[in-house]
């Protein structure tokens, strides 16, 4: 609904207005033919010392109180032109107020000065230079005070995370009508925590044997802003018993002062993976045992380089190349009971040392409108990656993966409503840890952290299907659903905390999934399909975003669907 | 566990998971602020058959935001209010706003203070923080609604919102949009898990203004101003 004047009492309006500019022409004008204009007192023609004074607060001193029964007295409107010297001295202490009527002419002439400097202040580690980099002015442009650039890149700057808070003002230049523009920065900590995780997982030693619950943690920190130059270094670490995982990289978001971007990193995994389902024996190197999992134990080292670059304002393009060298060590041979029949177990990828070489392109849209508590808007990436030869020749394989979420604010106490959707595929021999893991999917089985798995279960398997025979597979398919409800909102140390439950089917396969089906499943259940939810808190502090989930923990529950049909 | 067990145990799980669901939106609920009152004055002109409205707001500009008037760039403060008929439903009767534009004219030495409302807009220049406050964190007589909105002789209150600096929500996406994805010209995007956490600190604060404040009045017959000559 407008609460704008009717058109009919504008007609007044403008008739009235016209009038005051009559007399300003110097035109025949009578206080008496004015007060007959039947609407509100002509605020842009009388000056506030007559106004009546609003009821709450006590009247101003230079504003004396009048009734607000008594029509105002008029006086007649002074100068239009911005005050200048001539300014009358009416109030205490100040020079006089000047008033400008008009329908929208006075609005056309803005405040503009010729910029003489940019002046950054505040700026202890931050090069001046990074600063400059967010502000599209320089010295010697027109400087409008109305340019909408003024206020985003303000925002712009906040947003880089450099700093607490950013001003800007503008003080007299060296000569009239020139400027100088201030900035001023307070700086804030850099080192931010990335991610926290921890959990419990189901492993096992080396030797096979189950072991009782063991912890696993995780922890990524970075520093945003490395000796004021706007590049970002960071570190992550993963531990678990037995397991350890490394990352060191960098990211520069301007690259030699260009729109590219240039990010990197370096790895380190000693890591150890579980395969087998049920019946497991392996043979290492003349001993037969049986125990729950055959081990697998390996080590990456390496490292990625890649370019990016914005396409738009929310797209969004990468390349990385990536060089690993691995060194694997696993059972000479093993096997497993997989739908009734002993079957041997693939442990993809090569026994000693080997090369893994990729190179990697995404396409990312962007539209969310938060990045942790998104409300709306979507998120989308295309991924494909493929492996490098001759470079590369121990594995080669291509791989595509496309994931696409797209949130929905309800129209009831602000809920929201998330669907996502995923699906990819791998063709040739990726490594196993390159291909998609069904604890990647299910919410009751731990993630991976920094590409190490921590848990050997198999997925609850709800549906009573042969996804309990998989691991890892080469095709991968989720839709999930959440729906978040919003506790919580402030503006220091907690933004924001999120009630949230979700749900979805996903399923994992490889190509014998589909050729060589597991004997012991029939119709439906020989589609590889399991159910996945999660219950838990979203909170976004300014430590970073936290996720406080019970699936992990209801992972343990023993309410489980079908196990392996072997065991 | 026989299966009839386990049905209960999923029965009460459910049940406590209905309570909890149920419960979370009650303490939202009750964090949210209660709405202060204030007094206003509504004046009916019988003559012209127009409702105005005064009322003051001079909290929202504490010293701060004093400070800022003279930086040299334009501060937006907007009032918007709803009129209602006091115990009547909860549509409004009418709406209106009154906006006003400072700018600290650097080398005039005086705040250049635009004012639009019902009718029209204006341009004035003062010298003094208290000329602009006068101006921007006061209105007087703002036309509120016509006889064909507003009913004779029924109490009325409005529901008032004051903003500082509000942003509209084109620019606050395109804000945020910036904000998520600065890395055109300076750091990760949103893929990096790098930047998501912090710079949702300051997607916060890019909310739908740079403060803002919220109250409604107390119910009150309008005065009427310049009685009409049949009540003459």
């Amino acid at each position: 609904m407008s609460g704008f004047l009717p058109a009919s009492v504008a007609i007044r309006e403008r008739q009235r207005r016209a009038r005051v500019v009559a007399l300003l022409l110097g035109l025949s004008y009578t206080g008496a033919a004015f007060a007959q204009v039947p609407v509100s007192p002509p605020v842009d023609s009388v000056v506030d010392r007559t106004d009546p004074p609003a009821p709450t607060p006590a009247p101003s001193a230079d504003a004396p109180a009048t009734s607000a029964a008594t029509p105002p007295a008029v006086v007649a409107p002074p100068e239009a032109a911005p005050p200048g010297n001539g300014l009358a001295e009416d109030e205490p202490g100040a020079r006089a107020e000047h008033d400008s009527a008009g329908n929208g002419g006075s609005h056309a002439v803005p405040v503009r000065y010729t910029l003489e400097a940019i002046q950054v202040r505040g700026n202890t580690r931050t090069q001046r230079r990074v600063v400059l980099r967010y502000v599209p002015f320089k010295p010697g442009n027109v400087f409008d005070v109305d340019d909408p650039e003024v206020e985003l890149s303000r925002y712009r700057l906040l947003g880089t995370g450099f700093f607490r808070d950013v001003q800007y003002s503008l003080k007299k230049g060296s000569e009239r009508g020139l400027v100088v523009l201030v900035i001023d920065v307070a700086e804030r900590n850099t080192i931010v925590i990335n991610d926290i995780s921890m959990g419990f997982a189901a492993d096992e030693a080396r030797n096979g044997r189950v072991r009782r619950l063991s912890g696993y943690a995780g922890l990524d920190v970075a520093e945003t802003n490395l000796a004021g130059t706007g590049i970002t270094l960071g570190g992550a670490l993963a531990f678990a018993s037995n397991q350890l995982a490394l990352r060191v990289r960098f990211l520069d978001p301007a690259f030699l002062g260009s729109n590219w971007m240039v990010g990197g990193s370096l790895l380190y995994n000693d890591a150890e993976d579980f395969f087998g389902t049920s019946r497991v024996k392996w043979i290492d190197p003349d001993r037969v045992t049986q125990f729950s999992s055959a081990v697998v134990d390996y080590t990456r080292f390496g490292g990625s380089l890649g370019i990016g670059r914005d396409l738009s304002v929310s797209t969004q393009l990468w390349l990385h190349y990536r060089l690993e060298s691995l060194n694997a060590s696993y059972p000479y041979e093993a096997s497993q009971s997989r739908g009734f029949a002993t079957e041997p177990i693939d442990f993809d990828i090569i026994r000693g040392r080997s090369v893994l070489s990729t190179l990697r392109g995404t396409l990312q849209v962007d539209t969310r409108d938060h990045p942790f508590l998104p409300t709306r808007g979507s998120f989308s990436t295309i991924t494909t990656e493929v492996g490098l030869l001759p470079a590369g020749r121990d594995y080669d394989y291509a791989r595509i993966d496309v994931q696409t979420s797209r949130w929905f604010k309800l129209p009831w106490r602000e809920h929201v409503l998330r669907l996502s959707a995923f699906g990819g595929a791998i063709a040739g021999n990726a490594p196993f840890f390159e291909q998609y893991y069904v604890g990647d999917f299910s919410d009751f089985l731990p993630d991976r952290v920094l590409g190490v798995t921590f848990d050997h279960r198999y997925p609850k398997n709800l549906l009573g299907t042969e996804i309990v025979e998989v691991r890892y597979g080469k095709y991968a398919f989720d839709l999930n659903a959440e729906y978040r409800i919003p506790l919580y909102r402030g503006h220091h140390t907690v933004f924001g905390i999120d009630f949230f439950g979700s749900g979805g089917a996903y399923s994992v396969a490889s190509d014998r999934d589909f050729t060589h089906p597991p004997r012991a499943y029939s119709g439906f259940a020989r589609f590889p399909l399991d159910l996945t939810f999660n219950l838990g808190f979203r909170m976004d502090t300014s430590a970073g975003g936290f996720v406080f989930a019970f699936s992990n923990v209801l992972g343990f529950l023993p309410v489980r669907g079908q196990g392996p049909a072997g065991q | 566990m026989t299966s009839r067990s386990r049905l209960q145990r999923f029965r009460r799980t459910l049940a406590l998971l209905a309570l909890v669901l149920l419960a979370l939106p009650a303490v939202a609920r009750a964090q949210a602020k209660p709405v202060q009152t204030r007094d206003a004055l509504f004046e009916w002109d019988a003559e012209a058959k127009l409702l105005y409205l005064s009322i003051g707001f001079r909290d929202v500009i504490d010293p701060e935001l004093q400070a800022k008037l003279s930086r040299g760039l334009p501060t937006t403060i907007v009032f918007t209010a709803a009129i209602y008929r006091s115990g009547g439903s909860a549509q409004p009767l009418s709406t209106t706003a009154h906006t006003c534009r400072v700018t600290w004219h650097v080398w005039e030495e005086a705040y250049r203070v635009e004012i639009t409302r019902p009718g029209g807009s204006q341009v004035r220049w003062t010298t003094t923080v208290e000329g602009v406050l006068r101006r921007c964190a006061e209105v007087r007589r703002l036309l509120a609604g016509t006889a064909a909105q507003i009913p004779a002789n029924t109490p009325l209150f409005c529901s008032a919102k004051v903003q500082v600096n509000p942003l509209s929500p084109e620019v606050v996406q395109k804000l945020k949009l910036w904000v998520l994805r600065p890395s055109g010209t300076g750091t990760a995007g949103p893929s990096d898990a790098l930047f998501s956490t912090f710079t949702g600190l300051f997607i916060q604060r890019v909310g739908e203004a740079e403060r803002e404040l919220k109250f409604n009045s107390r119910p009150l017959l309008p005065v009427v101003v310049r009685p009409s000559t049949e009540q003459k």
